[in-house]
């Protein structure tokens, strides 16, 4: 367990260590922000709906640029091999990549507290809904994550890694808009709707927690783990 | 201390390994030599758990690689280094090897006692607090010997040291490994006879997946090629020298080039006295004579050449 961590704090300081990082929690910032406050003033209304509303959309963007790297970059370096020498299994491995993109998503959402702060100051937000919208986009994040680290796992460049995770990433989304729902025969429609991460993802924000959202989240990001884990395990990029 | 038993290992239809099997004492350093392709850099990256063989048996201090309960434990016995020194190449010196430490579990209250020596021991001092993208290819080789020797592991894999090094370089990574070959078995690759010879106690020629020599390098240069040549150059012509050559004792031929004369004699056999008396004899004025060795060289191009006709 502690290797994990050594390996996740590693990997969030080169995150920063790199443009990179800044570049994409500016991005997040400055667009969130941005598109959020446009509607607010229309609106009227001491509600972060809105800006939740655009964070899968947002994140379809910004996560795979974190995530693209970590194994793409490893396997294009050869620094895989010393990674996957060291006495830690292949799980830890992923795993402690996991927690650091993860890290990374919270101290993203954490800078947006000028949002509820600001909310706060002009009236009496519905702090519930705030919270199950900050949770709400922690569970999609990590989706993401999952999805975004796998892909990097089979991709050995990095621009590849981050347009193919887009395209995961959207496709398990797009499944579950009422684009498909109404269009596709009646089972498709029902398969589309339960494992798109957008239908999870709207009832959460609607302040119910329910546990079949929750286990809708932790399946997702443990099969993109263990997707992830037996990637590693093959080395075929050998 | 490494034992190897029938090892093959298989990329789909190609055989990169076949039949591979040796035996590693405590404190040998030994040089896996073969031209590019061989199979060197999958052997190494079998013995240090990175690829599972397809067949055959890989012991590491009595541990078998192919037992999953035993991957940690083998991994933390072993240093290595892979081909071409990859490193995080946004990190500081210090940081990577403090970060390679804690994952080879060294605690927090060690950890920069063993940064502080590696970085001694590798001569890195004056680079410990450069970022890894703006060293040189020697200091890179460094740092990653540095990291493989970080956790003080009996057991050293080194793929291709010195490849890429300017002669100074090259020297200076040499006699690093010198050192810290003294107490600790070595296993190393390279395709460069030279460096194997100065550096390993023991060679181990391998070509196309096979195991065609194995041994110290001065018994291979001994018993490696059949015949001896004696290269004679003379200042004129003389009719019967052939003949007179041909009929001493222990020639298998003669050869002329002009003035020059290569002899091919019979292994352990030395007739330089009787070539010269005879060249002598027949008034062709001896101005030259030499004994050509056997270098490590001959044997490597002899073994890997009959394989790829």
């Amino acid at each position: 367990m502690n290797r994990t961590i050594t390996l996740a704090k590693k990997e969030i300081n080169s995150y920063f260590n790199s443009p990179l990082g800044y570049l994409v929690a500016s991005v997040f910032l400055v667009a969130s922000g941005w598109l959020f406050m446009q509607g607010f003033f229309i609106s009227g209304q001491a509600t972060m709906r809105g800006f939740f509303a655009l964070m899968p959309a947002i994140l379809i963007f910004i996560l795979p640029a974190v995530t693209m790297s970590s194994w793409a970059e490893e396997k294009r370096s050869g620094t895989a091999e010393v990674l996957l020498t060291l006495p830690l299994e292949n799980i830890q491995v992923v795993l402690g990549k996991f927690l650091a993109a993860f890290v990374f998503l919270v101290k993203l959402l954490f800078f947006t507290f000028m949002i509820p702060l600001m909310l706060g100051s002009l009236s009496e937000p519905d702090w519930g809904l705030i919270f199950a919208g900050y949770l709400g986009t922690l569970f999609l994040g990590a989706a993401y994550i999952a999805i975004g680290l796998w892909v990097s796992s089979v991709t050995k460049n990095q621009i590849t890694a981050f347009l193919l995770s887009l395209v995961v990433i959207f496709l398990f989304y797009i499944v579950g808009s009422s684009f498909v729902l109404d269009t596709a025969p009646s089972i498709i429609a029902i398969v589309g709707k339960n494992i798109s991460l957008a239908t999870h993802f709207n009832s959460i924000l609607r302040g119910v927690i329910s546990l079949k959202d929750l286990v809708y989240y932790f399946s997702v990001v443990i099969f993109f783990l263990f997707l992830n884990t037996q990637a590693i395990k093959e080395r075929k990029w050998k | 201390m490494i034992k190897v038993e029938h090892l093959t290992k298989k990329y789909g239809d190609f055989i990169a390994l076949r039949d591979v099997s040796f035996e590693l004492k405590e404190g040998e350093v030994v040089g896996l030599l073969g031209p590019n392709g061989a199979g060197k850099t999958t052997l190494l990256r079998i013995l240090v758990s990175f690829l599972k063989p397809s067949a055959g048996e890989v012991e590491i201090e009595g541990m078998d690689v192919n037992n999953p309960l035993m991957d940690q434990k083998i991994k933390s016995k072993i240093g290595y280094l892979p081909e071409q020194a990859p490193l995080y190449e946004d990190m500081l010196v210090v940081e990577y090897l403090g970060f390679i430490g804690r994952m080879q579990g060294i605690s927090e209250e060690e950890i920069d006692g063993k940064v502080k020596e590696v970085i001694k021991k590798c001569a890195l001092s004056e680079k410990k607090n450069a970022e890894i993208s703006t060293l040189s290819k020697g200091y890179r080789q460094r740092v990653g010997i540095a990291q493989a020797l970080i956790h003080n592991p009996r057991i050293i894999i080194l793929d291709e040291p010195t490849t890429g090094l300017d002669p100074k370089q090259r020297i200076e990574i040499r006699d690093l490994i010198k050192e810290i070959g003294k107490d600790r078995t070595i296993i190393l690759s390279s395709h460069i006879l030279s460096e194997v010879r100065s550096t390993c106690s023991r060679v181990i020629i391998i070509n196309r997946g096979k195991i065609v020599a194995d041994g110290v390098p001065e018994d291979l240069e001994k018993e490696g090629k059949a015949n001896t040549l004696i290269k004679i150059e003379v200042r004129g012509e003389s009719q019967s020298l052939e003949e007179k050559l041909q009929s001493l004792d222990g020639v298998i031929g003669v050869k002329f080039e002009g003035k020059k004369i290569d002899i091919e004699v019979l292994k352990e056999t030395d007739i330089r006295a009787e070539v010269a008396r005879t060249v002598v004899e027949s008034g062709a004025g001896l101005l030259a004579l030499e004994k050509q060795e056997t270098s490590l060289e001959d044997i490597f191009i002899n073994l890997t050449d009959q394989g790829n006709e």
